[in-house]
């Protein structure tokens, strides 16, 4: 993209100018000393030399205003005042907003992206998401196909034992006819054998070395793209700190701001994405939350205000936290506010906390007494929770009147970077599964004998800590492969938000950082499945969430799935693909094993095969119909006691005498159909 | 160019001629228009697929298998970074389950892969080879066309029909635990 000079300036001026808000803001807080200005003077610098580079002298004076401002206190002795802060400040968003305009107005060879950082605005992130992903691509398939050429090499050493076979067959002493040849043409075809075996040799070394090299390469690439594609949840810090800190100045407050968890990594498009909402919660809770240092005192509160503002993992969600220890949401305001504006029924005096909260979510309300340059026009907590909610996340309110007010915003992230021990667990029929649960979650690790292990209602249980805390196997959580009482595991000791508990694994293979993904989109998968990552090769691997596994645990899955009832599996005979598909989700979703037919015909050809507790029959089917196949079974020695059901939208008085008639144990009608009906009515047929 | 001049201008002139007949012809159509098709099998059964339909043919992926999921989802694979739901074609269909199928295709109008046993290779067959589902009403759902051409006869997927049904596999089923 030659057309675009700024290409390099922009990601560097932004970095620069990021480090250099923050700084100011250390300064202002009383953290940095003359060590900060000297930093901030070289920053400033190296930012008007680059400025000057690509002629953008406006940006370029700026700097050098700041550099003025900054130069008479960059020895030890004389503190910046709030007036060369705000001047400093001044310039800086100056700089700031000259740097937005700075960006690509027409992306000839990527149109798309060009619209998509439009409408996302100021980027506070370097790399380019768009050319990131297409790395992150790339280094993920070329790492796969690395993989595939490991395959080759072993094919490679395969030729070379074939060729040493070869060798050994020209010579002299392994052959008698070999022996017989005469010396020149059998010496000759001895030598070509032997210099085959020597290439084979040689290239087999070169190609493994190279494989080898090339993964490692990889393997270092890919981490350090995807390093590129995240970034650390710290860098909202200091447009937030700035806000607390604009805000309380122009409206005579004192504040103190807190950023925690700076070092989760993120998807950059969701930090973006969130940066608005918490601007405007911040904003909201300094102007109408945080008191005056007056009124503060008079109810025994600091001066200084304190405004919090926490990302956490919470399960499959990332929470930011933005907390105040202001004097929180008046609901009675909103109430009578809420009702004079018709948001509200006047009758609805029985509107609790989080339905008043609600309404002040939809927006329009604001109890401030009057519009300041912060806030007070009635928008924003609207912006806030459409913001929040077009990322498939959602908004918390908790207020509590002259103690403070918290707003969570959990967002279902598209992409995280988390350390996790990686774990293995060996299912049925021989398969192995390798997943891995985040270690923040994971409290120890030990060695569980056998008779560690006490079973009882609901599950099974071992001591941790002298307390009982329930135990299930990973195989158990994950697929429900039956285990054995009589040995002993690797236990992993989680903790959730509903307890602890110990998980038995075969293998605990480390820990490595990985980054996780949300599942396929509206994929329907278990509660202990928080994402997967892709390995090396670009194969998924789950990632369990420590809450899931905790409440499987809880539940007594362990013993519930060891001693599995001899339930038959239901067989589902119905030419409508969707009929037949809601039918076995529903009896799966129960416990059930399902197997389908789409006709009656291939519904006996099954049978002959197999037997079933329950058989649930279509009536009306192409070839043969409902009645006539409940017919053929109830003529058949070894199927006449198997329980059939007609599922059929014929539902004449005739029809069902007709379902009684031919052997039927029920029916029901299409038009009606009801899933605890179905369940109710197969559950005493299975006996 | 059909008649070898004996000298140069006549030779370039004979050429400018076929050069500007080239342009003045209508475009001719190709008289048989035909259809790209990749010939499958779930167990004993022939399917085509269009070519059209899908963007992607992949062996041997593998499928990391989702606890919780519904029993044709075979589970989850990656591809170019990106995760996939696989949904075992078998099951969709009706059949019995493949044990592990090796062939994918990825459907082009939704983020889907399907899985299957057998590959048996791409047919680029005449429209008109390609006849309407009459004979086999219950194949109706998801096979709508056949395909009758002297190396293969089979019906023809209807990829929206069975994309829908996944859809609907998403959103009806209810896991056992929430």
């Amino acid at each position: 993209m030659a057309q675009d000079p700024y290409r390099y300036f922009r990601p560097e001026a932004r970095d620069l100018v990021d480090q250099f808000a923050k700084g100011v803001l250390e300064i202002e807080k009383g953290d940095g000393g003359a060590a900060t200005v000297q930093r901030l003077l070289r920053l400033v610098h190296t930012l008007k030399g680059a400025a000057r580079v690509v002629k953008q002298s406006e940006i370029a004076d700026r700097a050098h205003a700041i550099e003025d401002t900054l130069a008479p206190f960059r020895d030890a002795g004389q503190e910046l005042g709030r007036e060369q802060i705000d001047v400093i400040l001044e310039h800086i968003d100056d700089i700031s907003s000259r740097l937005v305009t700075l960006a690509p107005t027409e992306d000839a060879e990527h149109p798309a992206r060009s619209k998509a950082s439009k409408e996302e605005g100021p980027r506070t992130i370097r790399a380019d998401l768009a050319e990131t992903d297409t790395v992150l691509e790339g280094v993920a398939e070329t790492h796969a196909l690395l993989n595939g050429l490991r395959g080759s090499a072993h094919g490679l050493e395969q030729a070379r034992h074939l060729a040493e076979l070869l060798l050994a067959q020209f010579s002299p002493s392994a052959s008698a006819e070999s022996a017989r040849q005469s010396g020149a043409a059998a010496g000759r075809r001895i030598a070509i054998a032997e210099e085959l075996c020597k290439k084979f040799g040689g290239i087999e070394r070169d190609f493994g070395s190279i494989i080898d090299q090339m993964d490692r390469e990889l393997r270092q690439l890919r981490e350090a793209a995807e390093r590129l594609r995240l970034v650390p949840a710290g860098n909202l810090f200091t447009a937030l700190e700035r806000t607390a800190r604009d805000g309380a100045r122009a409206l005579g407050k004192q504040v103190t701001f807190e950023g925690k968890g700076s070092g989760i990594r993120l998807d950059a498009q969701v930090l973006e994405a969130v940066q608005g909402a918490l601007i405007q919660i911040v904003r909201n809770a300094i102007a109408h939350g945080i008191e005056s240092p007056t009124e503060r005192a008079a109810t025994g509160k600091p001066s200084a205000g304190c405004v919090t503002v926490e990302v956490l993992r919470r399960g499959r969600k990332i929470v930011f936290a933005c907390r105040d220890d202001g004097r929180g949401i008046d609901l009675e305001a909103v109430r009578r506010i809420a009702t004079q504006r018709g948001l509200i029924s006047p009758v609805a005096k029985e509107l609790g906390v989080q339905d008043l909260v609600r309404v002040l979510l939809r927006g329009g309300i604001t109890t401030s007494q009057a519009v300041t340059a912060v806030s007070g026009r009635g928008v924003g907590l609207d912006v806030v929770r459409e913001g929040v909610e077009r990322l498939g996340g959602e908004v918390t309110v908790r207020t509590e009147r002259y103690k403070g007010t918290m707003f969570e915003l959990a967002i279902p992230p598209s992409l995280a970077s988390i350390e996790a021990l990686v774990i293995e667990a060996d299912g049925q029929k021989g398969t192995t599964s390798r997943t891995s649960i985040p270690i923040d979650a994971v409290r120890s690790t030990l060695r569980v004998a056998a008779k560690d292990i006490s079973r009882g209602s609901p599950g099974a249980a071992i001591l941790f800590e002298q307390k009982a805390i329930p135990f299930i196997p990973l195989s158990v959580a994950l697929d429900g492969a039956p285990w054995s009482p009589g040995r002993g595991w690797n236990a992993v000791i989680v903790a959730g938000a509903g307890g602890m508990a110990a998980i038995g694994v075969d293998r605990l293979l480390g820990t490595a950082r990985i980054i996780t993904r949300p599942l396929p989109e509206r994929l329907i998968a278990s509660s202990i499945v928080v994402g997967a990552s892709l390995d090396v090769e670009g194969n998924p691997q789950l990632v369990l969430d420590p809450d899931g596994l905790v409440t499987a645990a809880q539940r007594g899955d362990a013993d519930r799935l060891d001693a599995p009832a001899p339930v038959r599996p239901v067989l589902v005979i119905d030419d409508s693909l969707t009929t037949r598909m809601l039918e076995q989700s529903i009896l799966e979703s129960a416990g059930y094993d399902v197997d389908v037919a789409n006709s009656a015909e291939e519904g006996l050809e099954i049978l002959r095969h197999k037997r079933y507790g329950v058989i649930l029959v279509d009536v009306e089917m192409p070839g043969m119909d409902g009645f006539s196949f409940i017919e053929r079974i109830r003529a058949d020695a070894v199927l006449r006691d198997t329980p059939a059901i007609l599922v059929t939208s014929r539902a004449s008085a005739e029809d069902r005498q007709r379902g009684r008639d031919v052997g039927a144990h029920g029916h029901i009608m299409k038009s009606e159909f009801d899933q605890a009906e179905l369940l109710a009515m197969i559950q005493p047929l299975m006996g | 160019m059909s008649v070898a001049g004996s000298n140069v201008a006549e030779r370039a002139a004979e050429l400018r001629r076929d050069f500007d007949r080239g342009f003045a012809e209508p475009i001719r159509l190709d008289p048989v228009a035909t259809e790209d098709l990749l010939a499958i099998r779930i167990g004993a059964q022939p399917y085509a697929i269009r070519l059209a339909e899908i963007t992607g043919l992949f062996a041997g992926r593998k499928i990391t298998r989702v606890p919780g999921g519904h029993a044709a989802l075979s589970g989850i694979a990656g591809f170019r970074g990106t995760l996939l739901p696989v949904y075992d074609l078998a099951l969709l269909l009706g059949h019995a389950g493949a044990q592990a199928p090796r062939w994918l295709v990825i459907a082009a109008a939704a983020p889907v892969a399907l899985a299957f046993d057998t590959f048996e290779g791409q047919l680029r067959v005449p429209r008109t080879d390609i006849l309407p589902q009459t004979a086999r009403e219950d194949m109706s759902a998801h096979a709508r066309d056949v395909v009758r051409t002297k190396d293969f006869v089979g019906p023809i997927m209807h990829l929206p029909s069975i994309l829908n049904a996944t859809k609907a596999l998403r959103t009806a089923a209810v896991p056992a635990e929430e």
